[in-house]
Parts: C-alpha cells; sequence; structure tokens
C-alpha cells in the first residue's frame, strides 16, 4: 500500500504561547479534497500555514508520500514546495504586475521553459478561470471574483501535486462562490491535484471528500468524516447545524 | 520513469492527423509544435486536423498549451479542427479555457474593446487634453471643499460630532518642533548673510531692519508653509490613502455622509486657523535666531539691535505675513486632500499619494507666496 499524499500526524499549532491546536491528525488520499473548518482563532490559518511550508509547527509533522515536510532539509523542503500551490487569503497577487505576469511567476521560478512557453501556460491557465481577456489588468482593475480566480491560476500554473486554498468564497455572493468552487474542483478532477481547502462556506465543505473541523474551546478536531455524512450523523450539534444549513 | 513526450505527424488523405503518446509534464521540456504547425502549409493544403490520443501514459497542462497552439494556428488558416479523439477531462479543459461553458465574469470582446477605447483616451490624449481634465478635476475639488468648508461654517452640514481638536492638534502640536528649528537656523542665515554682505557696501547699520522684514514679511510663512507640506500633508494624505483603501470613504458615502464635510473641510478649517498662529510662531523663531547671530556679530549692543529691529517693523508687514499663513494653510490642506481621496488602491497607491501630495503642496506655496508678493507690491502693503 503506498502512502497517502498527505498524512498530519501529532501536530501541534500555537501562537506566541497560546495552543491553537492539540494533537492533530487526519489524512487525505491523492485526488482528494479535503476541507478544514473552524471558527475564527481555532488554528485554520496556521494549520494551513503548516500544511504548507510556512510555519513551522511546535511539534508533530506533515508527511507528503510519506516524507516528512517539516523534518526534513530546507533544500528537500523546497523541492516540496514548488510542488504544491496556494491561494491565500484575498488571492495575495502581486499588485504592481499584471495578471498574466502574476501567473508566469511560478513558471519563471520553478521551470526552464522559454519566456513564449511561459507565456502560453499562462494564457492557458487564465482561460481556465475565466480570465482569458484579462491578461494585461492589474490585480487592483479586477474585482474579487477575478482576483481569487487569477490567484487560483497562479497556484495551478504548474499543475502542482496539492492545491492549497484559502477562504476561496470568502466576501464572495453564491454565484460567484460556485464559480471559484468550480475552478477548484476542476484542478482536481482533470489535472489530478490533492486540495486542501480552509473554508467555513458550507456548499464548498459539501462538495469536499473530507471535511475535518477544528474545535476552539477543545483545540483539537471534533469532527472528521464525509461531509454528507456528517451533516446527518456528526456528533456534534454545532457541525450537523452548520453543514445543513440551520441555526443550532 | 514515463517515457518522454511524443507528438506524431501523419497525413492521411485531406486529413492530418497529429498523436500525442508518452508522458506529458509540465515540468520537462515542453514538445515544440513546429512540427505539425509546418505540415499545415504543406502542399495540398490539409482541409482538417485530427488530434488523436495514441497512448498517452499521462498529461497535464502541457498537452493543453500544445493543442491550443495548433488550434490557433489552425484558425488562422481557418481549417477544422477535431479533438474528438483526445482524453475526455483534457477536452473538458479545453472548452473552458476556449469559453465555450460559460466562462465567468469574462468581458465580451466588444466590452473589453469599448473600455479599451475609454482608458486609451484617458491615458493617452494629448497632452494639452490632459492638462485640461486634470485642472477641470482640480477645480471641481477645490469648489466642493469650499461648498463644504461654507457648509461647516454655517453650522449647515450633517455632521456627525465634528470635532476639530485632533485636526487643529495636527495641524499645530505636531508641527512645532520642526518648525522651531528651521525657523530658528533660517533666522540665523539669513542675518548671517546680510550682515556680511552689507558691512562689505558700509550699510551694516541697515541690516537688522532688513533682516527683520523679510523675516517677518516673508520667512516665517514661507518656512510655515514648508513645514505644513513636509510635515502635515504627508501625515494627512496617508491618512485619507488609507481610508480610501479600506473602502472606508465609500463607507461613508453610503450611510450619506459628503465625505468633503467629514473630512475636508475640518482639516481646512484647521488650517486656516493655525495657518497664521503658526506664522506667528515661526517668525518669533526666526527673529530670535536673527537676533542672536546679529548682535554676535554686529558687536553692536542688544538692546540698541532690538530698538532697530522693532523700528523696522510695522502692523502692515505683520499683516502680509498672517495673510501668506492662512493662504498656505489651505494650499497645502487643498494638495493633502486632493491627492488623499484621489489615490487608487493596493499597497503602493499610498505611497504615491503622499509623495504627490508634498509635491504639489511645496509647488503651490511657492507659486501662491509669489502672486500674494505681487499682490501686495500692487496693494502698496
Amino acid at each position: 500500500m503506498t502512502a497517502p499524499m498527505i498524512e498530519v500526524r501529532h501536530l501541534v499549532l500555537t501562537s506566541g504561547s497560546r495552543v491553537l491546536q492539540r494533537d492533530l491528525g487526519f489524512e487525505a488520499a491523492r485526488g482528494q479534497v479535503l476541507a478544514i473548518v473552524g471558527e475564527e482563532g481555532s488554528g485554520k490559518r496556521a494549520l494551513l500555514r503548516t500544511m504548507i511550508g510556512l510555519e513551522q509547527p511546535a511539534e508533530g509533522d506533515v508527511f507528503y508520500e510519506g516524507e516528512a515536510l517539516w523534518a526534513a532539509s530546507e533544500a528537500d523542503r523546497r523541492r516540496r514546495m514548488a510542488r504544491f500551490g496556494s491561494q491565500l487569503a484575498g488571492g495575495a497577487l502581486l499588485s504592481t504586475k499584471t495578471l498574466l505576469e502574476n501567473v508566469s511567476l511560478p513558471l519563471e521560478v520553478h521551470s526552464h521553459m522559454r519566456p513564449g512557453d511561459i507565456r502560453s501556460v499562462a494564457m492557458l491557465k487564465l482561460a481556465l478561470v475565466g480570465l482569458a481577456g484579462y491578461e494585461s489588468h492589474f490585480p487592483g482593475e479586477v474585482d474579487e471574483q477575478n482576483r481569487i480566480a487569477a490567484a487560483l491560476a497562479r497556484a495551478t500554473a504548474l499543475d502542482p501535486d496539492v492545491l492549497f486554498c484559502e477562504r476561496p468564497t470568502a466576501g464572495l455572493d453564491s454565484r460567484a462562490a460556485l464559480v471559484v468552487s468550480d475552478s477548484i474542483l476542476r484542478a482536481r478532477d482533470h489535472l489530478g491535484a490533492t486540495v486542501v481547502v480552509v473554508t467555513n462556506d458550507a456548499a464548498l465543505v459539501l462538495a469536499a471528500d473530507e471535511a475535518i473541523f477544528l474545535g476552539l474551546e477543545s483545540r483539537s478536531m471534533k469532527a472528521r468524516g464525509k461531509p454528507t455524512d456528517l451533516r446527518d450523523h456528526a456528533e456534534a450539534p454545532d457541525v450537523r447545524a452548520f453543514l445543513s444549513g440551520s441555526r443550532p | 520513469m514515463a517515457p518522454p513526450p511524443r507528438v506524431t505527424v501523419l497525413r492521411d488523405g485531406p486529413v492530418l492527423v497529429v498523436g500525442f503518446t508518452g508522458g506529458w509534464d509540465l515540468r520537462a521540456r515542453l514538445p515544440q509544435m513546429s512540427e505539425a504547425t509546418r505540415a499545415l502549409d504543406d502542399s495540398p493544403r490539409p482541409d482538417r486536423l485530427c488530434l488523436e490520443d495514441q497512448g498517452l501514459e499521462s498529461w497535464d497542462s502541457s498537452l493543453l498549451v500544445a493543442v491550443r497552439q495548433l488550434e490557433a494556428a489552425c484558425t488562422e488558416r481557418g481549417l477544422e479542427v477535431d479533438p474528438s479523439a483526445l482524453p475526455a477531462g483534457a477536452r473538458q479543459l479545453l472548452d473552458v479555457a476556449r469559453g465555450t461553458s460559460p466562462a465567468p465574469g469574462a468581458r465580451k470582446r466588444g466590452e473589453r474593446e469599448m473600455v479599451d477605447a475609454l482608458s486609451r483616451l484617458r491615458k493617452g490624449s494629448p497632452v494639452t487634453e490632459r492638462i485640461g481634465v486634470a485642472v477641470l478635476d482640480s477645480l471641481e475639488f477645490i469648489g466642493r471643499s469650499a461648498a463644504a468648508l461654507g457648509r461647516v461654517l454655517t453650522g449647515r452640514s450633517r455632521r456627525l460630532d465634528l470635532d476639530l481638536t485632533p485636526a487643529i492638534q495636527e495641524a499645530g502640536a505636531h508641527v512645532l518642533p520642526v518648525l522651531a528649528l528651521i525657523a530658528l537656523l533660517g533666522g540665523g542665515v539669513l542675518s548671517l548673510l546680510a550682515t556680511q554682505q552689507l558691512d562689505r557696501l558700509g550699510a551694516i547699520l541697515v541690516a537688522p531692519n532688513l533682516v527683520a522684514i523679510v523675516i517677518v514679511r516673508e520667512l516665517g510663512a514661507l518656512v510655515t508653509g514648508f513645514a505644513l507640506a513636509g510635515r502635515w500633508a504627508s501625515a494627512n494624505a496617508a491618512d485619507l490613502a488609507t481610508m480610501g483603501a479600506a473602502d472606508e470613504v465609500d463607507a461613508l458615502r453610503t450611510v450619506g455622509v459628503d465625505p468633503f464635510d467629514l473630512l475636508v473641510a475640518p482639516r481646512l478649517l484647521a488650517l486656516l486657523v493655525m495657518g497664521p498662529v503658526l506664522v506667528l510662531y515661526a517668525t518669533f523663531f526666526g527673529l530670535l535666531g536673527s537676533v542672536a547671530i546679529g548682535v554676535a556679530l554686529m558687536e553692536l549692543p542688544a538692546p540698541e539691535y532690538l530698538a532697530r529691529t522693532r523700528a523696522a517693523l510695522s502692523y502692515d508687514h505683520a499683516l502680509t505675513g498672517l495673510v501668506k499663513g492662512a493662504v498656505f494653510g489651505v494650499v497645502v490642506g487643498l494638495a493633502a486632500c486632493y491627492h488623499g481621496l484621489r489615490s487608487g488602491r493596493g499597497p503602493r497607491a499610498i505611497g504615491s499619494a503622499v509623495k504627490r501630495a508634498v509635491v504639489t503642496a511645496i509647488i503651490w506655496v511657492v507659486v501662491a507666496d509669489a502672486a500674494l508678493s505681487a499682490f501686495f507690491k500692487w496693494a502698496r502693503y
């Protein structure tokens, strides 16, 4: 049996001297969409940043295909991170660069393509998120939905093994949220990426294969499983309420 | 290790068949489509291009890029493309990229062209036209500021507990230290130069009179203008630009508050009041510096020097300085508010707004100074 694409073991997340989450453990198979859900302050962002390789955990490690991320050498970690794509909250596009230049960035850094090829790939990626014709726009000139879409294009520029999305649908109306969610799911369906998405959007969570709920007070995982099962059978009433869209 | 990606080109009567095999990996080398593209121009020319999966081990975006290149080449030549023998996933993605499945939020071609034309008009129009637009824009801003100032002064503005204290503090207390330093040294240097140069002409005794008049009429007001431009305009343009970037200015509009009433008028009012006060303050320090240097250099007893200084001054001189102070204050305020509120969004916009505010403020202070000096000369003040 091969190792799962992502495996989180005994992870302890802290913020300063405060423990956010204790002893987190879960895994995701290749091609799965994993949703991370939790209240403000429960450590979703810290968990995502730890998995991406941006923030060292207090304890524990994240394993990709059986290889530890944090126990590895700096060079190995960088090599692994080059196979990730990340869409951070709000898009985090470079405001002084056009959308095309933003999407080209990972290609310029991590590939040995010729400039013409980089351009072709970046144009394709923008077209895939519905931004054909917006190549020379600056991030400030497009709306929030398109900033997120462009960030997704940048994150998927190199067909990543793992696509991380941070609150992709936050602040979007339900139609725009649907469009963005579709783009994310397409990356999984057609390009085989494993997707980790931090979100409090119930519709997006329900589209995931697996969801984990981080507890704010318990500082540990309070539910984990297939979202549709959790909606009907989760022990925690607030998890059921969140997924079924009713008030607890 | 997957075999390298390969492209085979085969001619079958009027149909050109391009087959894809091997493992396609974006991180490896992208196969070039030149051979297939060249085959499109063979004579007799093919009238159809068939794209086929002839044993792909794996594929990713690199395959899509290749197919799109071929498709573009065919569109140029008016050829038909048949992608039906490609993997289903690739076909779907290509449809999305082509926009046959409704692409989200993409503008239609016509709209896009109109937007382009508009931005060209804004960016690329002749210099004279752009200057005209800028002048109109500035005049509109000044008009709206004046109207807001009028509303605040007559108590007719729908203001939310308008508090002038912070604005006055910002325009007063925060400028004091830097202003004192500039005025003190400026007065000292002026006195030094005047004494030296007039001594050569044998007219050293008029130095105190000359220096005092220059400081009261000109130096005090000018350094006040510069200090306000440097300290006040930068801080306030940054404040306003930050508020704009965070949508706060628009939020004010949504609750029915005119940003000019709440943001511009109090600032202008504070500067209108504090301008003359600061000029008085700067003049005091300027005179202090000049007297100190003058007494030291001229070997004139301090009371005698002071008497000469006092004799040279009149209320008219003082008035010109104070009027200049008020005008400079308003000019600096307008420049800062204008560039602050007109700032774009994004991290770089705020820095750029601050820079423009300070530069504009300094330029207009100097221009206003020249205009006022000419006016006072004409009015024999």
